[in-house]
């Protein structure tokens, strides 16, 4: 069974994330059956009804009541909640609308579990930064500024409103330099790009694929999110790097270093890029998605090259 | 040493038998005595029946009466939605729309649900006088939280004064609460404030420091040890909650053990934590429970450290699991096993590499990224690739793209440290460095003479001549015995003539001739199925 790619939309309270879920929901429709999770009590949460009645358009909707999804003690449920949903209703693919206050790995790393794996990987994460409050909120609120370094995609809304929206490319240029970044008003952003299948080059495309057009990427690829509080031996990134890379058709994250540094890092297939970011926590964090890899894996490739 | 005697000499960090443990059983409790989240958490017997059980099954040292953080926000008036299997979620901030902060009233000890986990406390106390029991309230900082919604945010920017006060009222409500839990009987106050992961050192500063630090010492005056705790990514506020002037501070996985350990006893302030809660206790199995409270007993030792789970327990957390935990903490000798078999899979179970040359050809390994896609490596197995054929056979060479686990073990047992590297024979011969033609050849060329000279020294052979009777055998013998003494060499013949040895080698007519050739490959230890592998495919 092929598996539904999951997209994680963080972003702070009020940047926009309704408003991106909404226009996805639009893109999807009639070539897509979309699934869409979002937090029950959130203060600018979808009514399903209601948007259906809008936009007339076929989706399911999970609605999760566990407040917010940020703590690991709430993430058991969620688990439940979420493999139910998509047996249930087999999306081709899943949104999940994280808080502002969620830690993006730590609701990757409930994919990793052995049920949901069969069923879901960790397709991408968007960010929606509010122009607005950007600036000041990113000071105050290291997980704001979390959720900005980790995504692949960044919409930096709200700019028609916002003329220092230049200063706060940069700014998160500074933090994640292999994001994609867009200046939006009402999101309004190509989702084509956004959401585009997983690449699969040639010669891996053999006997596994068989994409058709349409398809929202589902080859069959799983995900691996770890995270480490033990540095890398700052000699051996290069090495790591490429050995993850080779059996990943998308690899990032962060990479905390035996030197201090951390080095964030990009790599699509062979194509591996890294650079020095400044971070301020001292963490690695990583996410593979590929057929070949595994957390085990990745956990042992990383145990390996911290120790030597 | 009781374990109420070992928890509260560790806050101290004086010195006890072993690591303490604490399992936070929250609506966990629940789960051991088949009730749902709500049934246990809104009943006195419940709570007072499900922690028994727990401390049955899990022996620990100390245990919270409950964990819920919506207690106090449920007494000034918050909504609850409830879970079968969830501590129950926040619906409503009173302050976001129907109140004023003049109309709140701290919580009497007989409002909402206070008076039932009280009774709780109670009952608990009396039974278990040997255990550390556990108050936790809800920190200042998330209580505010919890009162006005995620406006909270905007308003410490926009409007920090009325942040002050919010947080001035929910600190008199975190004193009351411990006051309540102290009353009843509790041993030690734990309080929560998980949101304050979400700010940043400034703003914990700037809003929780005050009534934190008047809330720890409010905890002392009245006898008791207070610990903070926190979940989440607070790594940032550690120092300042440390500087809160808790005796403990307790984190979850999102923090290194390390890290806090580091700047907690630098404080003088104890610390605990951190087991992995989804990954490991609600989704791992007994022998992961292992590994994972070992890798948090050997970060933390065994000076100020309690072990625990980095929060509530999910309400469906195997028991098997917490059982492993119990078992590993009073067991020094599975701590070891653990450790040791821990150790020997981090260092991927090196290869005996002593006997590899002895194959009959020369093997050349090179140890890769992968060829494909790292050019050095594709040049380096290219330039192996060409010169192999001039030694027909002779030479058989092989990469080892390190992508895989099995070369990677492959390359740490030869000791090759950088990438790529040509061995010869198993010994290191060029390292990064795409040797000229002429200098692999005879690097290969010497690697062959050594061998000649070893196989000329070790070979033994032997012909075996097997009849029904010496008389049988008798002409053999004399025409072997010639033509050994014509070739000159130095080989031995042996007669049998037992059924035994006859049937073994499948003899049907005698006499016959058997000519066995033997080599010794190694003396005194027993190789690796790995290496002779390496060595029957000689023959």
């Amino acid at each position: 069974m092929s598996k539904t790619p999951v997209y994680l939309i963080t972003g702070f309270l009020g940047s926009g994330k309704t408003t991106f879920i909404r226009q996805s929901i639009g893109h999807f429709s009639g070539k897509n059956k979309t699934g869409i999770i979002q937090n029950e009590f959130a203060p600018a949460s979808i009514d399903g009804k209601e948007l259906k009645r809008i936009t007339g358009k076929d989706f399911d909707i999970l609605e999760i009541n566990n407040g917010s999804v940020f703590c690991v003690c709430l993430l058991s449920g969620f688990i439940t909640s979420l493999k139910k949903f998509v047996m249930k209703y087999q999306p081709d693919i899943l949104l999940i609308e994280a808080s502002g206050l969620s830690d993006v790995m730590s609701v990757g790393e409930v994919f990793n579990s052995p049920e949901l794996q069969e069923h879901i990987f960790l397709a991408g994460t968007i960010c929606i930064v509010d122009a607005g409050h950007f600036m000041k909120i990113e000071n105050l609120m290291p997980r704001v500024r979390h959720q900005v370094m980790i995504a692949d995609h960044l919409l930096i809304n709200k700019t028609d409103l916002n003329p220092g929206h230049r200063d706060i490319l940069a700014k998160i240029e500074a933090i994640n330099p292999f994001g994609k970044k867009y200046l939006t008003t009402y999101c309004d952003v190509g989702l084509d790009e956004i959401f585009q299948p997983m690449p699969v080059p040639s010669w891996k495309k053999l006997s596994v694929f068989t994409e058709t057009p349409g398809d929202a990427g589902r080859p069959e690829v799983r995900s691996a999110v770890f995270r480490s509080g033990r540095p890398l031996n700052s000699e051996h990134l290069d090495e790591f790097v490429r050995l993850v890379a080779s059996k990943s058709y998308r690899f990032k994250g962060m990479v905390w270093l035996s030197n201090e540094k951390t080095y964030s890092i990009q790599a699509v297939f062979d194509d591996v890029q890294y650079t020095e970011v400044e971070r301020f926590d001292r963490q690695t964090e990583l996410i593979a998605v590929g057929k070949d890899i595994n957390i085990k894996e990745l956990k042992s490739i990383y145990g390996y090259y911290s120790k030597v | 040493m009781t374990g109420k005697e070992r928890i509260l000499k560790t806050i101290k960090l004086q010195k006890t038998d072993r690591i303490p443990w604490v399992p936070f059983v929250g609506c966990h409790g629940g789960k051991l005595i088949n009730v749902s989240a709500e049934e246990y958490l809104k009943s006195a017997t419940n709570i007072y029946e499900g922690v028994t059980k727990a401390i049955e099954l899990y022996s620990p040292d100390g245990i919270p009466v409950i964990f819920d953080l919506q207690v106090e926000a449920e007494a000034l008036g918050c909504k609850l939605v409830w879970a079968e299997d969830n501590p129950p979620a926040m619906v409503s901030h009173i302050l976001a729309n129907e109140k004023t902060l003049a109309d709140l009233k701290v919580p009497s000890e007989n409002d909402g649900r206070i008076p039932v986990i009280m009774e709780a406390a109670r009952r608990l106390r009396k039974k278990h006088p040997d255990i550390a029991l556990y108050g936790l309230v809800t920190g200042p900082f998330t209580l505010a939280l919890h009162l006005l919604g995620t406006d909270i945010f905007i308003k410490m920017m926009e409007s920090p004064d009325e942040i002050i006060q919010l947080l001035n009222f929910t600190k008199n409500v975190t004193k009351s609460m411990s006051g309540y839990y102290i009353d009843a009987g509790c041993d030690v106050i734990a309080v929560v404030d998980p949101m304050t992961s979400q700010i940043d050192p400034g703003s914990f500063e700037a809003f929780v420091t005050g009534p934190a630090t008047e809330i720890f010492s409010f905890i002392r005056k009245k006898g008791v040890p207070g610990s903070f705790f926190v979940c989440g990514h607070a790594e940032q506020n550690i120092e300042a909650m440390c500087g809160c002037d808790p005796d403990n501070v307790s984190i979850d996985e999102n923090i290194s053990l390390d890290f806090v350990k580091q700047i907690a006893l630098k404080n003088n302030i104890s610390f605990g934590g951190n087991i992995k809660l989804t990954v490991v206790l609600l989704m791992g199995t007994p022998d992961d429970a292992h590994r994972e409270a070992l890798e948090c007993m050997d970060q933390g030792g065994d000076k100020g450290f309690i072990l625990a789970p980095g929060c509530d327990l999910p309400m469906n957390t195997p028991p098997e699991n917490i059982i492993a935990i119990t078992e590993l903490v009073n067991d020094k000798y599975l701590q070891d096993v653990v450790r040791a078999r821990e150790r020997s899979e981090s260092d991927l179970d090196l290869l005996n590499m002593k006997d590899y040359g002895n194959a009959g050809k020369v093997i050349v390994d090179i140890i890769t990224l992968d060829s494909e896609s790292c050019a050095p490596c594709q040049y380096m197995v290219e330039a192996v690739k060409n010169i192999a054929p001039h030694f027909e056979g002779i030479v058989e060479w092989r990469e080892h793209a390190i992508k895989k686990m099995e070369a990677v073990t492959f390359m740490n047992s030869l000791m090759v440290k950088n990438i790529p590297t040509i061995c010869i024979d198993g010994k290191i011969a060029f390292v990064s460095r795409i040797p000229p033609k002429n200098e692999l050849v005879a690097a290969i060329q010497k690697r062959i003479n050594e061998k000649l000279k070893l196989i000329i020294t070790s070979r033994n052979a032997e012909v075996l001549i097997i009849g029904k009777s010496e008389k049988d055998c008798s002409q053999a013998m004399e025409n072997i015995s010639l033509a050994i003494k014509e070739t000159g060499k130095n080989i031995k013949v042996r007669i049998a003539t037992d059924e035994d040895t006859k049937l073994s080698y499948g003899i049907t007519s005698t006499p016959a001739i058997i000519l066995t050739e033997h080599k010794i490959k190694s003396q005194g230890e027993v190789p690796k199925a790995e290496i002779i592998r390496e060595w029957l495919k000689e023959l």
